[in-house]
């Protein structure tokens, strides 16, 4: 009769490791697409907001409907700082809001330049760039990930 | 009404042009012991010529103008009492005659005149015998006003429709006696009414003192020539001065009246045919977003984008497409000159919430906003915007080159794409 005594522990010795790694990598890898999640949240709702910014002057003047550039932009930055703002893993949401990539799109149609979405409208589109540090993950060397989120939305009241 | 001015306007009605009215009065009144007799010939004229002539005389002779300064002489006097002890004459006037205008004494004695040396050549017993002031003695005096009157039609050839003027213009020319001895003025006249025949059965009287000319606009409904005639109808007084051996004047005032008239020849040409051409025109507006109108611009558009759910103000301007034209005997007259006078939305009721949006039907003044709002597409259609076409009467005004002005309604359109836009990625 072969004796198995002590077989138990080294299995457990031997999967314990890669258990708690599996472990890990699910929760980080959730909390990664929360917060991305998140993000999508915050620049999405910026652009809706820019994207009321209509040029009422070249409205008057054309006929036509566009967005004024210079406000679009404006409102962007503010509301990505709003929203931002108070958002956890996000130490410093005014270098975000302040390093996102903003474009305003009035001659279309045109692809966003982040998302290479079609547009047919004029809309404004952004992106951001945050870094996301895991918790678990951190134990074997993987510490921070750059998390890049883009959104655009076209022209609305 | 005088019977005279009756007759008057009478003959002016049956185009007795020529006739000549006269009138004269004479009378005579006591003057310090003299007759003075004052008489007035009023020459009426309907040819354009008339005059009145007035005449004082006195029966013995005149005297120096009057003292004092309160009466329309050229000259006054002053009389003082002078006692020379002679059996014929125990005393006597020295007169002293002064100019009005420079107050110089024009009756002063040469220097070597002998005793009794007055001051003054004038000097007048109680039964004085020689004139004043070494000056003939004048026995009447005379004024005379005549009037000239010019009757004008303009424009001398007009189309029979259209509006002529009648004018006259009354000028006169006024000679007066205003001497040392008699005077005799005419004085405060006036045109006291007109009377205008037209020569196509149409008269009119103006009764107001409307001044020495006038200005009656008429129009000629048929094709013809015509005699237009004008009398002036004038009143006023005739006033004489005479001075008795005291230097007391009295005025003797009298009322005239005369008449003077003309005629002008009014030619209506046949009416010509007049065809006023419509303008075309479309619907353009200029989109506000909001409730305020901005500043005007100078471009609108007959296709414009929406905003989904936005209220949008459009100012509604005309967008000229010809011109309306007026074609006088079949013949280009030219272009007229249109403007928006108001606009009428007759589309359905938008879904702009109630009492901000411009509901249809109503008419709306030309700078008034036509506010409109569109919620519809509420969902992606494949990327299709939807389309809206808006009907709009136009009330439009031209005025075309010969001062005609005439209002055309007018049924035009514009479109609207609106998308809808809440999408996101």
């Amino acid at each position: 009769m072969i004796r198995s005594r002590g077989q138990s522990v080294l299995y457990a010795v031997l999967l314990m490791p890669t258990l708690i790694l599996v472990f890990a990598l699910a929760v980080d890898i959730a909390s990664l697409q929360m917060q991305k999640l998140r993000l999508r949240y915050a620049v999405d709702l910026a652009t809706v907001t820019a994207a009321t910014a209509v040029d009422e002057r070249y409205y008057s003047q054309t006929g036509r409907l566009r967005l004024d550039p210079g406000l679009a932009t404006t409102t962007t930055r503010d509301f990505l700082l709003r929203n931002l703002s108070g958002m956890p893993g996000i130490p410093e949401p005014a270098q975000v809001a302040a390093a996102a990539d903003i474009t305003i799109v009035n001659e279309i149609p045109a692809a966003d330049p982040y998302t290479r979405a079609y547009l047919d409208r004029p809309a404004v589109c952004a992106r951001i760039h945050v870094p996301y540090r895991f918790l678990l993950l951190g134990w074997i060397g993987l510490h921070v990930v750059d998390v890049t989120v883009a959104a655009n939305a076209e022209i609305r009241t | 009404m005088k019977p005279g001015v009756t007759a008057a306007k009478a003959a002016v009605s049956l185009g007795l042009g020529l006739a000549l009215a006269a009138s004269g009065a004479t009378d005579s009144q006591g003057v310090g012991g003299t007759v003075t007799t004052v008489s007035i010939t009023s020459v009426s004229g309907y040819a354009g010529h008339a005059f009145v002539y007035a005449q004082v005389s006195d029966s013995t002779f005149g005297f120096p103008a009057p003292t004092g300064t309160g009466h329309q002489s050229p000259f006054y006097s002053e009389w003082v009492a002078q006692p020379i002890l002679s059996p014929s004459c125990p005393w006597v006037w020295a007169v002293y005659v002064f100019d009005r205008a420079t107050n110089r004494q024009i009756n002063t004695p040469p220097p070597d005149t002998p005793p009794p040396n007055f001051g003054t050549t004038t000097v007048l017993c109680a039964s004085p015998s020689a004139t004043p002031v070494a000056e003939p003695p004048q026995a009447d005096a005379a004024a005379r006003l005549d009037l000239d009157l010019q009757v004008t039609v303009s424009p001398p050839v007009a189309s029979a429709g259209s509006t002529s003027i009648v004018s006259a213009v009354l000028s006169n020319a006024l000679t007066e006696d205003l001497d040392l001895f008699l005077s005799m003025a005419i004085e405060s006249w006036s045109v006291t009414s007109w009377s205008i025949d037209f020569g196509d059965g149409q008269m009119t009287t103006l009764n107001a003192p409307v001044g020495t000319s006038i200005r009656v606009p008429h129009v000629y409904q048929a094709a013809g020539t015509y005699d237009a005639r004008v009398v002036a109808f004038i009143s006023g007084h005739a006033q004489a001065a005479v001075y008795d051996r005291y230097g007391t004047v009295h005025l003797l005032r009298r009322p005239f009246s005369v008449e003077v008239g003309n005629q002008a020849v009014a030619t209506a040409s046949t009416r010509p045919s007049r065809i006023y051409r419509s303008p075309q025109a479309l619907v353009a507006v200029v989109p506000y977003i909001g409730l305020s109108i901005g500043a005007p611009t100078t471009t609108a558009f007959r296709h414009i984008d929406g905003l989904r759910g936005a209220l949008t103000s459009l100012s509604v301007q005309l967008l000229i497409v010809r011109e309306g034209e007026l074609v006088v005997n079949g013949v280009a007259g030219g272009f007229g000159h249109s403007w928006l006078a108001g606009w009428r939305f007759d589309g359905a009721p938008s879904d702009a919430p109630p009492g901000v949006g411009t509901a249809p039907g109503g008419t709306h003044a030309a700078g008034e906003p036509l506010r409109l709002q569109w919620n519809a597409p509420d969902r992606i259609l494949g990327g299709q915007p939807r389309d809206y076409v808006v009907p709009v009467t136009l009330f439009v005004a031209t005025r075309f080159p010969d001062g005609h002005v005439a209002s055309y309604a007018i049924g035009s359109s514009f479109s609207v794409s609106v998308n809808f836009a809440a999408e996101s990625g």
